[in-house]
């Protein structure tokens, strides 16, 4: 079967008063359809302005992208404004970090939504308004009937993140991109969210990327992952591949930071450093400046993304021999034994 | 909501209070004496004296406005004149729909002009358009106004002869006296003071205007509008300037209220006879129950239009409405 | 050297000066001949523009200089200056009243007879009831009216069947048929109210016009009286041309708009801002059409307190200061051509004046100054009170400068006009010089010289003599001059104008104001009186 959406060598900049920026330095990955991706890295590091590129919602004037990104194999980089607003909403929708900014204040949840449809559908509003009912009853908000005409600030976070996945899949899209869509929320919600949209992704069949910074989001709910540092990818596998066999320092870094319930520490583990400035970045790998395995060779050469020896799809971008990295990544796991995937 | 609206009355009649002991207090202040303005320069001592008696200026002037305020609340008068006798609740009456029409007018026209000129400089930050227009804001808030005012009836209705120099006309029952009338030559005459007002004016709601739109455009829900596939256009209407424009409302109740009192440069310049040019000729020739009349209406308009303004932002705020 | 470049100056100066004041003189005695030969045309509107409306259209009450210019064409009086320039326009003559009336009871009771045949806009006749209306009007606790203030010394008045109106006063009182001239008495329907807010529009009077409408702060509009016929008695001996139909007035306009309207015919009599003056002059000449200036009775002058301070009984400091001062500095002030250089009391344009040349209109005499100053300077301070707009702080400088050159320091202290006018009032009040000006209230000599000078006057406030000037021998020659009538009474008061001015010298006057009048190309027949103002009565339209 055809991927679905297909990224090849995606790579968009910013031209800013600083001078130029590159945010996304040569990304690609593919996506199946009813596949769950998650995209997992760092503030800043490109992930979120990936997805932006995918939907064209990059300021048009001071943007730049080249590569390709291939739906159903239509480049929609060189797609016109019209077919790109034809598939946002419709075939790629997207849900943002922030439920509470992330909704009109001004207008009831059921406009926002009925708006959904009848931008893509040619149906009356009252069958507009149906549909909306039905995906609220969907994304299981209590008493949704009489909740239809609330606005925003009448729901709490939670609520909201739910009312905007329901907004997102309400013309039954392809692809949904979900940008970090826990974050801001309380962890009791946020594991009702991703209970969710897990359930929703079966009932719809639809893919999604997931977009994240917490390795534990991408094992309650991705098939793939792809992990970005300062606009490249460094590594890329399936997720039980990943945490079993982690191939990468800053994986390693990722996994190790992660807090533990059942191991008792004094401090959390933290990857040393900040991450690059994306307007100078480090030269050779971008990351060898807070690695602890740094070589000669990271400081010249960017390591290119290669397969890691081992039967399944596994890529990776590091200059350590492949042996060393088994070594290193059975130590850390011994050491993080009670997380991973179950 | 009852509650609210018990306070806010409450609250204007403090203001009330304050406003017009203020202007007592002010005009008893100034070492001149009205009875002997409006008796004229030969009046004999008795006749001054008669005349002080008349006009009340003869009591202490706790008494004179103890006075005041029982005319006001008993009988909803606001006095006479102490120079021309006439009724000030008939002056004001006059003269308030005068510059009513001015700065309603006005309004308008500052809407359509700053309105897109605001929008459009938020969209192109720093373009030509953008610097052009900020430009002009700055000319247009440091100018004064009775300049422009002066300028443009000279240059337009004098030279270019586009519009009369000045004047005033009725819209409805025209007098025979008066040398124009009806709804065009009405509307003939206002387009100069309108213009004018609206120059002077504009410039602070451009400014605002694309600050609010700047501000609106980079938020969340614009965003997820986008992401949803609208087209420009209703991402502009529905979700930008919806939002962008709440705190416009706000300005304009404020600014009418405030100008209600008086546009007394342009009113000077036009020749048009409302309450600016009733305020400055009561203040020249000491005409105290005229001008506390004006001071009163300007505070009433201000007072019940920030009032109409804070009722109508809640209701089309939901998140005031329903909170 | 010097001496012949100042001597030339000084004939440019003096020659300029006869040439300005033959102007004048040419077009008070020429201003009707121009008229003849411009072409006359019957009928028409013209519309007038002024900044401040009427006070009042009701004659108890108003007191406003253009209201009462409104009136010399709307109502008619027992006597009047007539409307026409130069000096029969300043000679009381009978209007209502045929001829003058007869004096009885040592001078203190008045008879005057009506004419018949003047009627009201409303038909009615009028008779002697409608003047003692006028009366009951003016004395009215009722209508508050200023008039009171000038009935102050009547004792008694009737009509004596239906055409004989007599007035009684308490003592001789002279000057009382000018008074009659004022616009108070004239005649007014029987009906016409006691009332202190004044009557309205349509106002039936009984003069070639009548008001027909007034709209407040906006507009008014006068029309011709049906019943005046004027090619027959009575109405014919009055001289009116009546060539307008209406007048119309618009209300409002600032100065600058008034001039713009007037050049482009949107209005036809109009003020301007005094600042143009001289480009008005250059493009139109004076009193040829289109720009008017005509001499008219307001003087200024700078006061100084006899009551107190280094001017109290110091009579050779103040002819100093009258010599020390720059005349031709301060008239500048006041604008191009606004008024005319003066050092006497009367104005020019006052019945009585005779030009006695005391002091120096040119410029400073400073050696005159300083050799009468010598010694009596005292502590060599004083402190000039003068107002905070237009001319009033270049002429206190001017002052100040003058008075440096013969050893006084001044300090000149500025305020708001209407306060400095009220301090001004005041007695009492700590000020050694005050700038201050006089319009006239009627065309009698008396209202300027016995209202302003006249020492028993002076009381606690609300006083207009404020050099506070109260000299015994002089206030005795006030009350003989006033008590004469005719020419003795003139000769009377232009003496005592040059006495006072020359020996006591209480205040050094500087200019007698100037009417300036801009119209449009429809006005013809153009006159002016300083009592009647523009001559309603006899303009046409070109």
């Amino acid at each position: 079967m055809a991927p679905l959406l297909e990224v090849k060598d995606l790579r968009t900049r910013f031209s800013t008063d600083d001078g130029p920026l590159q945010a996304v330095d040569g990304v690609s990955f593919n996506v199946e359809p009813g596949q769950v991706l998650g995209i997992v890295g760092e503030s800043g590091c490109g992930k979120s302005v990936t997805c932006l590129t995918i939907m064209g919602l990059n300021d048009k004037r001071s943007t730049t992208s080249t590569g390709e990104v291939l739906f159903r194999g239509e480049d929609l980089l060189r797609a016109s404004p019209k077919r790109l607003r034809e598939i946002r909403g419709n075939e790629i929708a997207m849900i943002f970090q922030d439920p509470m900014t992330s909704l009109n204040p001004v207008h009831t949840i059921g406009k926002q939504l009925t708006e959904a449809v009848l931008l893509h559908r040619d149906v009356s509003r009252k069958q507009a308004a149906a549909r909306a009912l039905e995906l609220l009853e969907a994304v299981r908000i209590p008493r949704a009937e009489r909740r239809i005409g609330d606005y925003p600030h009448q729901f709490s976070g939670g609520m909201r993140q739910r009312v905007m996945i329901a907004m997102a899949l309400i013309n039954s899209p392809d692809v949904l991109i979900a940008d970090e869509p826990t974050t801001a929320l309380d962890v009791t919600t946020q594991a009702q969210i991703l209970e969710l949209l897990k359930q929703l992704q079966q009932d719809f069949g639809t893919a999604i990327i997931m977009i994240t910074h917490d390795l534990g989001v991408v094992a309650e709910t991705c098939d793939d992952v792809v992990v970005m540092y300062s606009a490249k990818v460094v590594e890329h596998a399936e997720v039980d591949e990943i945490f079993e066999r982690p191939a990468h320092p800053y994986t390693w870094g990722l996994m190790g930071s992660l807090p533990r319930l059942n191991a008792i520490v004094d401090r959390l583990q933290q990857i040393p450093g900040q991450p690059p400035s994306l307007l100078n970045p480090p030269r050779g790998c971008r990351f060898h400046p807070r690695c602890p395995y740094t070589m000669a060779v990271c400081k010249e050469k960017v390591p290119p993304l290669e397969p890691h020896p081992g039967g399944v799809f596994h890529e990776q971008a590091c200059h350590l021999d492949p042996a060393t990295k088994e070594r290193e990544a059975a130590k850390l796991l011994e050491s993080v034994a009670g997380v991973g995937a179950s | 909501m009852l509650q609210y609206l018990i306070r806010r009355l409450l609250w204007a009649g403090v203001l009330f209070l304050a406003v017009t002991i203020v202007t007592y207090v002010i005009f008893f202040l100034v070492p001149a004496n009205p009875a002997r303005l409006a008796a004229g320069q030969s009046a004999t001592p008795e006749r001054v004296r008669e005349v002080e008696k008349f006009l009340g200026l003869d009591q202490p002037v706790y008494v004179q406005y103890g006075n005041f305020l029982k005319r006001l609340v008993l009988e909803g008068s606001l006095g006479q004149s102490f120079l021309t006798r006439q009724s000030v609740n008939e002056e004001i009456l006059r003269a308030a729909p005068i510059t009513a029409s001015l700065v309603f007018g006005a309004m308008i026209m500052v809407l359509m002009l700053a309105i897109p000129l605001g929008i459009l400089s938020a969209l192109r930050p720093r373009s030509l358009l953008d610097r052009t227009a900020m430009t002009y804001v700055l000319i247009g808030i440091s100018l004064p106004s009775f300049w422009i005012g002066l300028m443009l009836s000279y240059l337009i209705g004098y030279k270019l002869q586009l519009t009369p120099i000045a004047g005033y006309c009725e819209v409805i029952s025209v007098q025979e006296a008066a040398i124009c009338g009806g709804l065009t030559d009405w509307a003939y005459h206002m387009l100069l003071p309108w213009f004018t007002l609206a120059i002077v004016t504009a410039g602070t709601y451009v400014r605002f205007v694309r600050a609010e739109v700047m501000e609106t455009m980079h938020q969340d829900y614009v965003r997820t509008a986008r992401a949803k596939g609208a087209p420009e256009r209703t991402v502009m209407r529905s979700h930008i300037l919806r939002n962008a424009m709440l705190p416009v409302v706000t300005m304009i109740g404020m600014d009418i209220g405030l100008l209600l009192g008086g546009a007394i440069f342009i009113e000077a310049v036009f020749g048009l006879p409302g309450l600016g040019g009733t305020a400055l000729e009561a203040i020249q020739r000491f005409d105290l129950p005229t001008l506390q009349g004006v001071v009163i209406f300007g505070a009433l308009a201000i007072i019940t239009l920030t009032l109409i303004v804070d009722l109508l932002y809640a209701w089309i705020d939901p998140r005031i409405r329903l909170s | 050297m010097k001496r012949r470049i100042w001597t030339s100056v000084g004939m440019t100066v003096m020659g300029s000066t006869l040439l300005v004041a033959a102007m004048f003189a040419g077009t008070a005695a020429g201003g009707t001949a121009a008229a003849d030969k411009q072409q006359v045309k019957a009928g028409g509107t013209l519309r007038i523009v002024s900044r401040s409306d009427f006070d009042y259209v009701d004659p108890a009450l108003s007191y406003f200089s253009h209201s009462w210019n409104m009136m010399s064409a709307t109502h008619i009086q027992l006597l009047y200056y007539p409307h026409v320039e130069g000096p029969a326009g300043g000679r009381l003559s009978p209007m209502a009243a045929q001829g003058f009336p007869k004096v009885s009871n040592g001078g203190k009771t008045y008879t005057f007879t009506i004419k018949k045949g003047f009627k009201f806009s409303n038909g009615t006749n009028v008779t002697a009831v409608n003047f003692k209306r006028a009366f009951d009007r003016g004395l009215s606790k009722a209508t508050q009216s200023p008039a009171s203030s000038f009935l102050d010394d009547v004792k008694s008045y009737r009509t004596i069947g239906s055409y004989q109106f007599q007035v009684t006063m308490k003592k001789v009182a002279p000057d009382f048929l000018s008074r009659m001239s004022m616009m108070f008495f004239s005649a007014v329907p029987t009906d016409a109210p006691f009332t202190a807010e004044g009557i309205k529009a349509p106002v039936v009077s009984a003069g070639p016009y009548y008001l027909k409408e007034w709209n407040q702060k906006a507009s008014a509009l006068v029309v011709r009286n049906p019943f005046w016929k004027n090619n027959q008695e009575p109405f014919k001996s009055l001289g009116y041309s009546n060539n307008i139909d209406e007048y119309r007035w618009i209300v409002g306009p600032d100065p600058a708009t008034q001039r713009l309207m007037c050049e482009r015919g949107e209005a036809d009599v109009c003020g301007f801002p005094p600042a143009q003056a001289k480009e008005l002059v250059d493009k139109y000449g004076i009193n040829k059409g289109r720009f008017y200036v005509k001499p008219a009775t307001t003087l200024w002058y700078i006061a100084m307190n006899t009551s107190r301070g280094i001017f109290q009984n110091n009579v050779k400091l103040r002819q100093a200061v009258s010599h020390a001062i720059d005349r031709r500095f301060m008239v500048a002030q006041h604008g191009f051509l606004a008024g005319k250089r003066t050092d006497q009391f009367l104005p020019p344009p006052m019945p009585g004046f005779k030009d006695w040349n005391i002091y120096s209109v040119k410029g400073p005499n400073y050696t005159r100054a300083k050799s009468l100053a010598q010694g009596k300077t005292r502590d060599g301070k004083a402190v000039m009170y003068t107002f905070n707009t237009a001319q009033g702080p270049p002429i206190a400088q001017s002052v100040q400068f003058n008075l440096k050159q013969i050893g006084i320091d001044v300090e000149i202290k500025q305020f708001d006009r209407v306060v400095q006018h009220e301090k001004a009032a005041t007695r009492g009040e700590p000020f050694d010089l005050m700038l201050e000006g006089w319009g006239m209230d009627y065309p009698d000599p008396s209202n300027f010289i016995n209202v302003l000078l006249d020492g028993r006057r002076i009381q606690a406030d609300n006083n207009v003599n404020v050099s506070y000037f109260n000299n015994p021998t002089f206030n005795a020659r006030m009350d003989k001059a006033n008590s004469l009538s005719g020419q003795a009474r003139l000769t009377a008061y232009g003496l005592l104008d040059r006495d006072i001015m020359r020996d006591q010298a209480p205040v050094a006057a500087y200019i007698a104001t100037n009417a300036r009048v801009f119209t449009s190309t429809a006005v013809g027949c153009y006159g002016y009186t300083s009592i009647q103002g523009t001559l309603l009565t006899k303009l046409c339209r070109n």
